[in-house]
């Protein structure tokens, strides 16, 4: 989600100000961001799904969570 | 009779006497009075020439003088219009930021800095992770049509448990989403004061809808 709203807001709304920043660098933030958040979605959703008992999904829920958000130092994707 | 043509000649002579005069005085170099007459026309004439151009520098520093303040308020209206168009960081929405999380490493950083390789070493761990899970979904198998082992006949609890656990693992998706156009309301609604900045307003609601 984070990624569509990038996307949105666009290269020119906030990156310009910045010395180091170009298009480029900011298209492949833009496709870490959208396949990492992509990949992360199937994963947990085949996670969730292939659980056999709640001790085991929340043990998979924890995984994800550190996998998926505290790996990027973030709380919202 | 003779003797009025005496008197005839002597006039005519004396007349002539006269203007020989007249013409050896008009002959001789001019007398100290009209040197000074001369000097005094050139004196006008020279002063005239100083009035003529003083009226012409007068006119010229006129129009210079007009071009200056049409050009000066054309400046001041581009500079109006320049500093109507800035929009200073106090001015910037409080949601169009960067995201505070390690793949605004990637955009802002210099390459292959450490920042930048920081963000690119969370990336390709991340993406590992996930391709490390999915082949051992996919292992998990029983070689049938159910290619990652989904469970059959789970608890109700379970199921429950996985409806729920689907709701959490996109909060961050949906909750944030709704947070986010809340936001974008309060901000509309309460920062900006009626009849102000309306460009501003076009653009919010033009990117809240």
């Amino acid at each position: 989600m984070t990624g569509f709203g990038v996307f949105r807001d666009g290269y020119h709304n906030f990156l310009q100000r910045f010395e180091h920043s170009s298009r480029w660098k900011f298209m492949l933030s833009l496709a870490a961001r959208l396949s990492e958040g992509s990949v992360g979605l199937v994963v947990s959703f085949l996670l969730i799904i292939t659980a056999d008992s709640v001790v085991e999904l929340v043990r998979m829920i924890c995984l994800i969570s550190v996998v998926h958000v505290l790996l990027s130092f973030s709380g919202e994707h | 009779m003779f003797s009025n043509f005496v008197s005839f000649l002597s006039q005519i002579t004396s007349s002539q006497r006269f203007r020989s005069s007249q013409n050896s005085q008009s002959q001789q170099p001019p007398t100290e009075l009209e040197r000074l007459e001369n000097e005094l026309e050139l004196l006008r004439a020279s002063h005239e020439t100083a009035l003529r151009n003083g009226y012409d520098l007068r006119d010229e520093q006129a129009r210079m003088r007009d071009i200056n303040t049409q050009t000066i308020r054309q400046l001041q209206d581009e500079i109006t219009t320049m500093r109507a168009s800035i929009r200073t960081p106090n001015d910037l929405d409080l949601d169009r930021v960067l995201p505070q999380d390690s793949f605004s490493f990637i955009m802002v950083a210099q390459a292959c800095s450490m920042p930048f390789n920081f963000g690119m070493f969370i990336y390709v761990f991340q993406i590992a992770t996930f391709s490390l899970v999915t082949l051992d979904l996919l292992s998990s198998g029983d070689g049938s049509n159910n290619v990652f082992g989904i469970p059959g006949d789970v608890t109700a609890q379970l199921r429950a448990s996985q409806f729920i656990a689907i709701l959490v693992a996109v909060r961050s998706k949906g909750l944030f989403v709704i947070l986010h156009k809340a936001k974008r309301l309060t901000s509309l609604f309460s920062l900006s004061p009626p009849g102000l900045h309306t460009k501003r307003l076009d653009d919010r609601f033009r990117s809240f809808s």
